[in-house]
């Protein structure tokens, strides 16, 4: 009953259900501004219906002889039309001659359409050669000694991370064995879908949901000693114990603001952008390289699918560290908007420290594992990401040892309120 | 007045001093630093930097014909010495280089040549070929003015860059590097002073209510005269921190070493931005400081009306998240960074701030209404 009513005192608040909506507003208009990449990406679902994902001899035959029938069509077409052949089906959009077709209306718009296909398909089938001189050249102890080199490790931390990356090194082997890396994925460099749903949105749905819980946690610890009943609700009995509701509450409601706002912002994301048929390729494909040409190499050989859940799942239990974060500070504080305040601080000061650490030292190390570095960098997750993170249970230790930490704090200052003078 | 000045006293308690100086330290360190301590930003941007400054000297505010014929001939003599630390250099001359041309047209496939040309260059970082490389971008630019037309512009905006070549403030040796630190740098000040009178003004009204005070002061005479004051007490807050903070920003700043550009144009052909008007470099500066005070007093007034109608410090705090969304990304990009952009509509600028201005003038005079008859 008493938990209801907690419950009720942060759904029934018009300031926490006007920022849900209002975040939920934002992010559909980020998919919406990302949503004219839609349709080109839709043309590797019938590649995919064709060949399958996997791009082994058989699927890359199969793909080379379904590109080159197409482009045959094609320049029968465009012989018929213009009297020109085409090599590769990229050569139709020099800039020369691809003006002076449009103007001049030879093509249809169905057929502009087909050539745009043909092209992607060219992306993906000249990818392929890529990828696989990328992997087989691969060294990833080359690229801890470039780290190392760049941010100026030394001594231990230097030794430690080399460590580290001799660990993933048979993971790469294994990676190139079972051929993750040849599945078929949205273009990185064409659509950089990764970085995209787990860079931007999932970034801004960390934040939001941070923002709200916050809000609401520092709001209900702290509701008594703002509305002066504070002498009479923790006079009585059952009074002291009120904070247990309080903190179950807020964890509940923290889960579920989190849960609510992954669930209806992703729902949205696969409705704008389909994904049928590649939910089960591995998170490791070299497809999904982007720009700047670094692979992704997750630790476990998992699927897209399974990754994106993985993800959730950490996002929320991220989200709990920073209830317990709130709740801890807010028995300090009983001002909920200085609480605010020093979460932000805090959280400033976590990005902070790393960079005043001695560059010899393993405490360098030791400082990345906080949950304001871990939300920082949600699109390397679960992966090789950059000299200072690149642990194997990187991500599983940083939030368990700080979730058993603040469970502690947290039961501490409960049972220092249960005598606290008030 | 007496009561403004123990508003105020109230307002900057120790424990929100401390908040604030906590605040502005990691912003500091996060953001603002960098831009202090990396200033100029790597090579050949720090050798761009040295010639500009060498420029000055020499040749005054700006730089004619006879001058620019000078600084080429400098090149020509960097060249040479180029040439001779060449020769003096075994491997290279083994190597069949001994000239600067050589040097410069090196064929960097091959691998050898590639190895030795990095090892001059990014090992040894011979200063001479960065000052080499650094003056002729500046030559270059220096003899295509006509850089100005490349975007495709409205014939009002053509007509102000040539208006600029032709009375000159175009040859003015100002640089980019100079401006586009200052407008980073302003933005983050902004962003931080912003911060700073959100947590100031948080309690403005929102402590009163909460202390059940207002039943003891609105029957008295002054009573609701309050309200008013209150704000005169915002305002007068949040101009001590824009002057604090902004003292700290220019006495940092100073660090730059940047003085010598305060009395040249900005619309130099060395400078990226383009202003519809012929403003120096300091008034240009004036005019971002005088433009963070306006957007001040706006914050003030919103700020004020939303302490003012928030029963508690979360709702307040809600409401600053989307203000704040606004004020730091569009706020500071349109009304602070870039100001009198030739890109965009030179009335773009004065009518926001209208607009802002009036919009949260109306916002508090009605709640300033709704209070005066309030049923307490």
């Amino acid at each position: 009953m008493i938990k209801q009513l907690e419950f009720k005192k942060i759904i029934s608040s018009p300031v926490i259900l006007g920022l849900f909506v209002l975040f939920l507003l934002f992010n559909c208009f980020l998919i919406y501004q990302q949503s004219s990449i839609r349709n080109d990406m839709k043309s590797l679902q019938p590649i995919v219906k064709e060949t399958g994902t996997l791009m082994d001899e058989e699927g890359r035959n199969k793909l080379q002889t379904s590109y080159e029938k197409d482009l045959t069509n094609w320049n029968q077409l465009s012989k018929s039309k213009t009297g020109d052949t085409y090599q590769r089906a990229v050569d139709f959009y020099k800039p020369e001659l691809y003006y002076s077709l449009i103007e001049s209306n030879i093509y249809s718009e169905k057929e502009l359409q087909n050539i745009n296909k043909l092209a992607i398909k060219e992306t993906y089938v000249s990818s392929i050669q890529e990828i696989e001189t990328l992997y087989s050249n691969l060294n990833v102890m080359e690229n801890a000694e470039e780290g190392i080199r760049l941010f100026g490790l030394k001594g231990a931390a230097a030794e430690t991370v080399r460590e580290h990356y001799t660990v993933l090194k048979p993971r790469v082997e294994e990676l190139v064995q079972n051929k993750e890396h040849l599945h078929l994925f949205f273009h990185g460099k064409m659509f950089g879908t990764h970085s995209f749903l787990f860079k931007t949105l999932f970034g801004f749905m960390l934040f939001q949901a941070m923002i709200l819980i916050v809000l609401f946690t520092a709001f209900i610890v702290n509701y008594e000693f703002e509305h002066k009943t504070s002498l009479v609700a923790y006079s009585t009995k059952r009074g002291r114990n009120l904070v247990w509701d309080k903190l179950l509450v807020s964890i509940f409601a923290g889960t579920l603001v989190t849960v609510t706002l992954l669930a209806i912002t992703l729902f949205i994301y696969f409705m704008v952008f389909d994904y049928s048929g590649l939910w089960n390729v591995p998170i490791s494909s070299g497809f999904l390289i982007e720009l700047n040409n670094i692979p992704f190499i997750s630790w476990w050989n998992v699927t897209f699918i399974q990754y994106l859940f993985m993800t959730c799942g950490l996002v929320v239990i991220c989200q709990i560290l920073f209830v317990l974060i709130t709740f801890c500070l807010s028995m300090l504080i009983r001002n909920s908007y200085i609480v605010f305040t020093l979460f932000g601080v805090i959280f400033l000061a976590g990005l902070y420290i790393p960079s005043i650490m001695p560059k010899d030292s393993i405490m360098l190390l030791y400082t990345h594992f906080s949950p304001f570095i871990l939300v920082m960098n949600v699109k390397k997750w679960w992966m090789e990401s950059g000299v200072f993170t690149t642990f194997k249970y990187y991500e599983v230790m940083t939030v368990t040892g700080w979730l058993v930490a603040l469970l502690l704090t947290a039961w501490f200052f409960i049972k220092r309120f249960a005598r606290e003078n008030i | 007045m007496r009561i403004v000045v123990n508003e105020i006293r109230k307002l900057f308690s120790v424990k929100v001093i401390l908040l604030l100086l906590l605040v502005s330290f990691f912003v500091y360190q996060q953001f603002i630093m960098f831009e202090f301590k990396h200033f100029p930003n790597g090579r050949p941007l720090l050798d761009d930097f040295r010639a500009t400054q060498k420029m000055l000297v020499d040749y005054g505010e700006s730089m004619d014909s006879k001058e620019f014929q000078d600084f080429k001939e400098i090149k020509e003599q960097r060249i040479a010495e180029a040439s001779k630390y060449l020769k003096s250099q075994e491997e290279v001359v083994a190597a069949g280089i001994d000239t600067y041309e050589e040097f410069r047209n090196m064929d960097l496939e091959n691998e050898k040549l590639a190895a030795l040309h990095s090892k001059i260059i990014f090992e040894d970082y011979v200063d001479v070929f960065w000052e080499i490389q650094a003056r002729e971008g500046i030559i270059d630019r220096y003899e295509h003015p006509e850089r100005f037309n490349q975007h495709e512009l409205t014939h009002k905006q053509n007509a102000r860059m040539d208006e600029l070549v032709e009375n000159g403030s175009t040859k003015a040796i100002f640089t980019d590097m100079v401006f586009d630190n200052y407008n980073a740098l302003i933005r983050y000040v902004a962003i931080l002073i912003f911060l700073n009178i959100m947590i100031i003004l948080m309690p403005l009204y929102i402590r009163d209510k909460r202390n059940r005070v207002q039943l003891l002061q609105y029957t008295s005479k002054t009573g609701r005269n309050l309200f008013s004051q209150k704000l005169v007490t915002g305002i007068s807050a949040a101009m001590i921190v824009i002057t604090a903070q902004l003292a700290f920003f220019f006495f940092m700043y100073r660090g730059n070493d940047t003085s010598m550009f305060f009395p040249l144009s900005v619309n130099s052909i060395f400078n990226f931005f383009v202003s519809w008007y012929d403003l120096t470099f300091f008034q240009y500066m004036v005019l971002t400081v005088l433009c963070v005070y306006l957007l001040g007093i706006v914050l003030v007034l919103v700020g004020a009306w939303i302490s003012s109608i928030s029963p508690n410090y979360m709702t307040s705090v809600g409401l600053h998240v989307p203000l704040a969304f606004l004020l730091f990304g569009t706020g500071t990009t349109y009304l602070v960074q870039n100001l009198t952009t030739i890109y965009l509509n030179p009335y773009l600028v004065p009518i926001s701030f209208v607009i802002v201005l009036v919009l949260s003038s109306l916002l508090f005079m009605w709640r300033y209404r709704k209070e005066k008859v309030k049923n307490i």
